[in-house]
């Protein structure tokens, strides 16, 4: 079976979903099923088949898992947020089409993705450009600084940046790798690595501080930071890098924190969300998201069965919540795993990749997914300190949806086709050998490929 | 690896949130979700076993669906206490909370799944509405509770207490023009009152039990080998142990020579105190004990209070002799004064007292309230005999206010000392006694009078209302 058809039959359990979604719903409002519940649930099953068919088209070795977790992943989304509110249902399967249309754009200009390497640093300018540009003109909404406003249109900069970086960090590294894994000297077993090769590090270790400070946002901090040093580590394969790197992360939050009310008053809820004397004020989101998870149980209460509205935004930060207690423990967990499987595969797609940029870019865009996905699932069950970032493919925004399938399309690219094919028969830049540090790269195990499955042409 | 890990430790704190610390969440102070949700039910109903229903569901606009509504008004307050997202819960609402939002009985997973979840079950009572509203009618305006019982099941016919409440003010979400809610200035005025309306007396209330406990010394003297030929000779004032016992009257009514059916028919103190000063304390407090004194009362009602009789070391002779009388420390429920005599008119045998018939689904019947003997406290013989004793005080004695045409009425009175207040009264009625149906304890708190003059009357009414 070919990779597409491999597609087309996942697809066909992912398109389940909505299906489901209308008949649980209208039964759990109404006791009956209306017919008109079914406009959804077929434009989705339409949108993903077009989708489908051109990637037929345009990647046919393409990775045939990827668009099928994601699409589930959006899927789940779109039928939480017709029960949580029709309003921006309707919204955000029209960013989806806006997002599948951009990733096939994507993926049809791309012929070759090495083209990217060229323009990194414009890429890494409109990037860092896009995240100031909110320090300058941005408007404050829940307390950090993350719009920027254009009459009736919002627009997140931090989503787009997010990827354009991932992109930068994955061309400058993958130039630079040489020079950084044969330097350094042995300390106590730990391979140092020297000064002038910590620029980056520390370049980057100021600007997500920066990120943190100006724009309030601990959540877009974290991530950019992790996405950096997951690709640092995964060109480098040292873990010194990333062990420096997280240390100097943690000493700039705890500053922070001590520094900054609003991000000491995260903190605080953080540690103790059930205060009576904060449950109803600046903890009140967390203690309403634990309470929806204990709502949920194993099982959940049920599609419509719940009462997630009363969590503020939880459309957008807490639709895992909203999860979680109409879905249960098995619903919640279930999102988890399709997170994890879809970085497994991603990170199966750097390892098998046969080229330093390809294998960079797949990591960094694999880490944004996880990562994020991650710092917002783990700030709704106070695993970690609460964050406004959504939860990708899953939570209510345009900007949000329509990067993250940009980032889909670079995977998918990276995954299979004639790009790779046309560089392997002009014998263009390929790795003298592979390193020997595969097992060192994080998730690189495998666990979670399909048998059979896999994007490299055969 | 390192991103497995990290989804491993989001699913085990996944799992402490949703399964393991459930539970501690749930109950959270601040987590109104409980409310919400029960509150989106509709709340079986509460019928009495005569049809009528007394409390119901209503939809509202508001954010919680369903608020509750009692028909039955103030008549059955106390009863069914009230259900509130404010102040919680009381009464039966309370006690078969589970059973009304239809969690209980428990039902398997495949029903579950399937079945209307937004209905609770509905709660059948074995209290008859007319005997209940001629018990509230009989005790007017005047503090005190009925408790009516049929001896034979230990069903609960009745049980009123007054002053009463209105639970619909307690249950209202209106709000006066200020924007004060209603329901929390009723709270506020009930709380507040001195003459403690929410306390249901027939259950809670502890008082001093007087001459009705005489029920509970012939007993035990019979059982212990002091029959009802025992003669005592029965001074007004009985010297005991540098204290006295006196009758009632004044000066004290002296009665010569009595036997044990006598003695009750006019409630002769002295007598009954040399009874309980000729079996001793040891075992006058077991048989207290047996019908239950010291213990819980296990009717399917939240916070019933036991009765109370000091331990037999700690009672020294004047104490004793003033305890066979029914005077002293002791401390009864109406309900178990209510409990004596429905040993004395079932052989001996109290039935575990109830007020749930059955549960109810539409016209399917979940569970129904299965009969059993609860307490055997004295033997056959011993009960017949006493009842025979009782007879005699309606015919005769002190109760004959309770005397109704056609019917033998069994009883006893009972006049409450209590320092610096007027008298409680007391009635304990029984009928009829040839294969009594019904028992009823009458306790009029500081009404003043006698068993025989206030309480009497009440106890007859009442008894009339459940003979109909």
């Amino acid at each position: 079976m070919g990779p597409r058809w491999k597609e087309s039959s996942l697809l066909a359990l992912t398109v389940c979903v909505p299906f489901l979604g209308w008949v649980s719903l209208d039964l759990a409002r109404s006791g009956r099923v209306e017919a008109s519940g079914a406009f959804y649930p077929l434009l989705l099953a339409g949108m993903f088949l077009l989708a489908h068919l051109a990637l037929r088209l345009l990647r046919p070795q393409a990775d045939p898992l990827l668009f099928p977790l994601t699409a589930t992943l959006v899927a789940v989304g779109v039928v939480m947020l017709l029960r949580l509110n029709p309003h921006m249902a309707r919204l955000q399967v029209i960013w989806l089409g806006v997002g599948l249309a951009c990733m096939l754009a994507l993926v049809a200009a791309l012929r070759d993705y090495h083209i990217l390497e060229r323009y990194r640093y414009t890429l890494a300018v409109v990037g860092l450009a896009l995240l100031l540009s909110t320090m300058l003109i941005g408007r404050e909404v829940n307390g950090a600084r993350l719009w920027l406003v254009f009459g009736p249109l919002r627009f997140q900069p931090s989503e787009p940046a997010k990827v354009l970086l991932a992109v930068f960090f994955a061309a400058y590294l993958s130039e630079r790798r040489e020079l950084i894994v044969g330097a350094g000297r042995n300390f106590h077993g730990m391979n140092l690595p020297r000064l002038r090769d910590l620029g980056p590090l520390l370049t980057m270790w100021a600007l997500s501080l920066l990120l943190l400070i100006f724009q309030r946002d601990l959540g877009s901090s974290l991530l950019f930071f992790g996405i950096f040093l997951a690709v640092i580590y995964a060109a480098t394969s040292r873990a010194s890098f990333v062990v420096v790197g997280l240390l100097l992360f943690l000493a700039g939050a705890v500053i922070a924190s001590f520094a900054f009310s609003h991000v000491q008053a995260r903190v605080d809820a953080w540690l103790d969300p059930l205060n009576p004397e904060t449950v109803n004020d600046e903890s009140y989101q967390i203690a309403q998201s634990l309470f929806a998870f204990a709502e949920g149980g194993l099982s959940g209460t049920g599609l419509a069965r719940g009462r997630p509205d009363i969590i503020p935004f939880v459309e957008t930060d807490f639709v895992f919540a909203a999860v979680g207690e109409e879905f249960g423990l098995l619903g919640a967990a279930a999102v988890v795993l399709l997170f994890l499987m879809l970085a497994g595969r991603g990170l199966g797609l750097a390892l098998r990749c046969e080229d330093d940029f390809g294998e960079l870019l797949a990591v960094g865009m694999t880490t944004i997914v996880f990562l994020q996905a991650f710092i917002i699932m783990g700030g709704n069950t106070r695993l970690v300190p609460l964050t406004g970032i959504t939860l990708p493919f899953i939570s209510y925004g345009g900007s949000s949806l329509v990067s993250n399938f940009l980032l889909l399309g670079l995977l998918l690219c990276v995954s299979g086709g004639p790009g790779r094919e046309e560089r392997r028969r002009g014998g263009g830049r390929r790795r003298a050998g592979r390193r020997g540090a595969d097992a060192a790269l994080p998730g690189g195990d495998g666990g979670f490929e399909v048998e059979g499955g896999g994007g490299v042409a055969g | 690896m390192f991103f497995a890990l990290l989804a491993a430790v989001l699913v085990i704190d996944l799992s402490w949130l949703q399964v393991f610390g459930q539970g501690r969440l749930q109950e959270n102070t601040a987590n109104t979700r409980r409310i919400m949700r029960e509150y989106a039910i509709d709340r079986g109903r509460v019928i009495t076993s005569d049809g009528l229903v007394v409390a119901e569901s209503v939809k509202t606009e508001g954010p919680l669906e369903y608020k509750r509504s009692y028909p039955g008004g103030r008549l059955f307050s106390h009863l069914l206490g009230y259900d509130s997202h404010q102040f919680g819960r009381s009464g039966l609402e309370a006690y078969y909370n589970r059973y009304l939002l239809g969690y209980e009985p428990a039902r398997g997973w495949a029903e579950e799944m399937t079945s209307d979840l937004e209905r609770g079950n509905d709660l059948v009572i074995t209290v008859d509405s007319e005997v209940q509203a001629a018990a509230a009618q009989a005790l007017g305006r005047r503090k005190g509770a009925v408790v009516a019982m049929d001896p034979k099941t230990g069903a609960v016919l009745a049980m009123c207490s007054w002053p009463d409440f209105d639970p619909n003010a307690l249950v209202s979400r209106e709000r006066d023009a200020e924007g004060g809610s209603l329901a929390e200035q009723a709270m506020r005025s009930y709380s507040q009152d001195a003459d403690s309306p929410l306390l249901n007396r027939a259950a809670m209330g502890l008082f001093v039990p007087g001459s009705s406990f005489k029920v509970v010394t012939a007993c035990a003297a019979i059982e212990s080998g002091l029959p009802a030929q025992t003669a005592y000779d029965c001074p007004g004032v009985l010297p005991v142990d540098g204290s006295r016992v006196t009758n009632y009257g004044d000066p004290p009514a002296s009665f010569g020579a009595q036997d044990m059916a006598g003695a009750m028919a006019r409630s002769v103190n002295t007598y009954f105190a040399q009874l309980a000063l000729g079996i001793g304390a040891g075992r006058l407090v077991e048989y207290a004990e047996r019908f239950g004194l010291n213990g819980a009362v296990p009717l399917d009602y939240p916070a019933v209070t036991p009765s109370f009789i000091p331990r037999a070391g700690d009672m020294d002779e004047v104490e004793l002799a003033w305890s066979g009388a029914g005077q002293g420390k002791l401390l009864l429920t109406p309900l178990q004064l209510c409990l004596v005599g429905c040993a004395v008119a079932n052989q001996g045998r109290i039935m575990l007292p109830h007020l749930m018939k059955e549960v109810r689904r539409s016209d399917e019947i979940l569970e129904r309230f299965e009969v059993r003997e609860w307490r055997k406290p004295v033997s056959p013989q011993t009960a017949a005999e006493v009842l025979e004793m009782m007879v005699g005080v309606v015919r005769s004695g002190t109760g004959t206010e309770a005397a109704m045409e056609g019917v033998t009425v069994a009883g006893k009175t009972g006049t409450a000392e209590v320092e610096g207040k007027p008298p409680h009264t007391w009635f304990l009625g029984i009928a009829p006694a040839e294969n009594p149906t019904v028992v009823v304890a009458v306790l009029l708190e500081n009404s003043g009078g006698s068993g025989g003059s206030m309480a009497a009357p009440v106890a007859r009414e009442v008894l009339a209302a459940a003979l109909k």
